[in-house]
């Protein structure tokens, strides 16, 4: 399965591209840049198909490598926002099954024009689909 | 980051904090114009990093000398503020009690605990 396209094309515009990894699997979603965050938490636990009793973390790596913990609708904007102003990465979402942990991560794609940010995710894509 | 998006983020209203308690990092951003007191930013970082019942310090680093300045109070705050280009730099530490025993041939044993820092 081939993916689609990156974002910035038209009919996503407006929409946060999202990669999740999650027990060998691998889920594209969209979700609108003014979610909330129990809209989506709820996503994340859809994809990830956690029932409401598990307990789980949500963090994404900065540009800086560092796993920034969201909790709160504040943190969540500034996910999203930050991300928008990367436009050319992806925001990839990791679960980790067996400690029930979600880690967004936030892919660097500091220096690559978009063809090449084009080339490099379908090679991601493939290594991640194989595993 | 292209040049264009790091004037983007500099010229911003918003300052983007970053936040390091143990090795837990949170971000988010305040805004320059609504003018924050220092005791709502302390309400806010006990809240986001869970420290209702924790004794804890807020300081942060300055980008041109990599120092450790404290936040405590309205003055210093609205300083580190305009030192985040865009990024505000917070460490919080908890306050460690450290307990003195002085004894002496002149002075009786005395217990003495105060804050190290």
């Amino acid at each position: 399965m081939m993916p689609t396209q990156l974002v910035g094309q038209d009919n996503h515009s407006n929409d946060v591209r999202v990669k999740t990894v999650y027990s060998g699997d691998v889920f594209i979603t969209y979700i609108n840049h003014n979610i909330t965050l129990e809209e989506f938490t709820q996503e994340m636990m859809a994809i990830c198909r956690f029932t409401s009793d598990q307990v789980f973390t949500m963090k994404w790596v900065d540009e800086e490598g560092d796993p920034c913990t969201i909790s709160t609708q504040l943190e969540l904007d500034e996910a999203l926002r930050l991300y928008e102003l990367n436009r050319d990465s992806e925001l990839t979402v990791h679960g980790e099954f067996y400690v029930k942990k979600i880690t967004i991560m936030d892919e660097k794609t500091l220096d690559l024009n978009s063809s090449r940010c084009k080339a490099l995710y379908n090679i991601r894509f493939r290594i991640l689909l194989k595993v | 980051m292209s040049k264009n998006k790091i004037a983007a983020r500099i010229d911003s209203q918003s300052v983007e904090v970053k936040t390091k308690f143990d090795a837990e990092f949170r971000r988010f951003s305040l805004s320059r114009l609504e003018k924050v007191k220092y005791e709502d930013f302390k309400a806010l970082i006990e809240k986001l990093h869970r420290l209702h019942d924790v004794a804890f310090l807020i300081s942060y680093t300055d980008p041109r000398d990599g120092d450790l300045l404290p936040i405590n109070n309205d003055d210093n705050f609205a300083r580190a503020l305009l030192t985040a280009r865009p990024l505000l730099r917070v460490i919080i530490q908890r306050k460690v009690l450290v307990s003195f025993v002085f004894s002496d041939l002149n002075y009786p044993e005395q217990n003495k605990t105060q804050f190290l820092n």
